[in-house]
């Protein structure tokens, strides 16, 4: 093997050396597999942070909201029918920030959980 | 990067989802992975419908599939004369040929889903190498309805969070394509290395 490897040196070693990046690599990714299926596990972990992507009705099912709490956070009317908009377009419309939004949803999905825990 | 690509399909749907995974089988840097997750959990919540997320992103990959082959293949045809006026590169090309005649079917499959981020290059070898465009097509399908089913159907399952779950996704295909590339490149460096050992001696013959 080891011979083997002294060859391989000699002549190859340009795939040698691709070949032991690749390996290194496998090791990074599979360890960053590891580490975030276990981060993904753990319940503390649920409520991902809000995104300028995500709309309402997935905040909804994300926070595990009813659409009567989350709709007020996000300045919907209540009436309104659903659609398909972004929480950027929100933000941009009503002219707050995201992190204000983040807030009121956090505030929104506080109250809601202490209500309906007992 | 993804962040925009996200709020595009937020704001105008399943078009956005048919030119990304479109681009993404040419090798231009575009999220498609995430982006697939994300409209399979739009589905999910009711933002998209989830017929037309599944359509859009298999005809995106399966034309930019055929797009990348064809590109290569035509640039193949153009540089014949370069590749044959020099003996090393006509060999690399016939190496090359040799092997997708052999492995192109099961390469052009798992290039689609499992080792995604070889997928593009898969395709312009395959053009390149002037393998059999049917067998490159029908593979190319058979590894797109499994591309897309899966990412889109965890997506869909997994809705609550799709960013945790394009993490561990992203990390996993990740080390699934550093694998196989070491099998690969390991076997090779086997084989080159076996002629030299058995014309090197371990002991002097007495």
């Amino acid at each position: 093997m080891i011979a083997r490897l002294k060859l391989l040196w000699a002549h190859q070693r340009g795939v040698l050396i691709a070949f032991l990046c690749v390996i290194g690599a496998g090791a990074f990714f599979g360890a960053r597999t590891i580490s975030s299926t276990i981060y993904w596990m753990d319940p503390a972990h649920q409520d991902q942070d809000l995104a300028p992507w995500m709309t309402p009705r997935y905040i909804a099912r994300s926070y595990k909201l009813p659409p009567e709490v989350l709709g007020p956070a996000l300045f919907l009317k209540v009436d309104a029918p659903p659609r398909r908009v972004s929480l950027e377009n929100i933000a941009v419309e009503t002219g707050v920030t995201m992190e204000e939004l983040q807030r009121r949803i956090d505030e929104a999905a506080a109250l809601w959980r202490a209500e309906h825990t007992q | 990067m993804s962040e925009l690509v996200l709020s595009l399909v937020a704001n105008y749907g399943v078009p956005i989802v048919f030119c990304v995974t479109f681009l993404s089988c040419l090798a231009l840097p575009v999220p498609s992975s995430i982006l697939m997750l994300a409209s399979g959990g739009f589905a999910a919540t009711g933002d998209l419908s989830l017929v037309a997320v599944l359509t859009a992103a298999f005809t995106g990959a399966v034309i930019g599939d055929n797009s990348g082959y064809w590109i290569a293949r035509a640039s193949g045809e153009r540089m014949r004369g370069w590749l044959e006026k020099d003996p090393k590169r006509a060999a690399l090309r016939q190496k090359s040929e040799a092997f997708m005649d052999k492995w192109g079917g099961s390469s052009v499959f798992f290039s689609c889903w499992l080792v995604a981020p070889l997928g593009p290059y898969v395709n312009y070898v395959s053009g390149f190498t002037r393998f059999t465009w049917l067998r490159f097509a029908l593979w190319g399908i058979a590894g797109e309805v499994v591309w897309v089913s899966l990412y889109v159907g965890l997506g869909y399952t997994f809705a609550d969070n799709i960013t945790l779950i394009a993490s561990v996704l992203g990390n996993a295909s990740g080390f699934i394509t550093a694998i196989g590339i070491a099998i690969g490149l390991g076997i090779w460096l086997w084989k080159s290395s076996k002629p030299r050992m058995d014309k090197t001696p371990e002991r002097p013959h007495i």
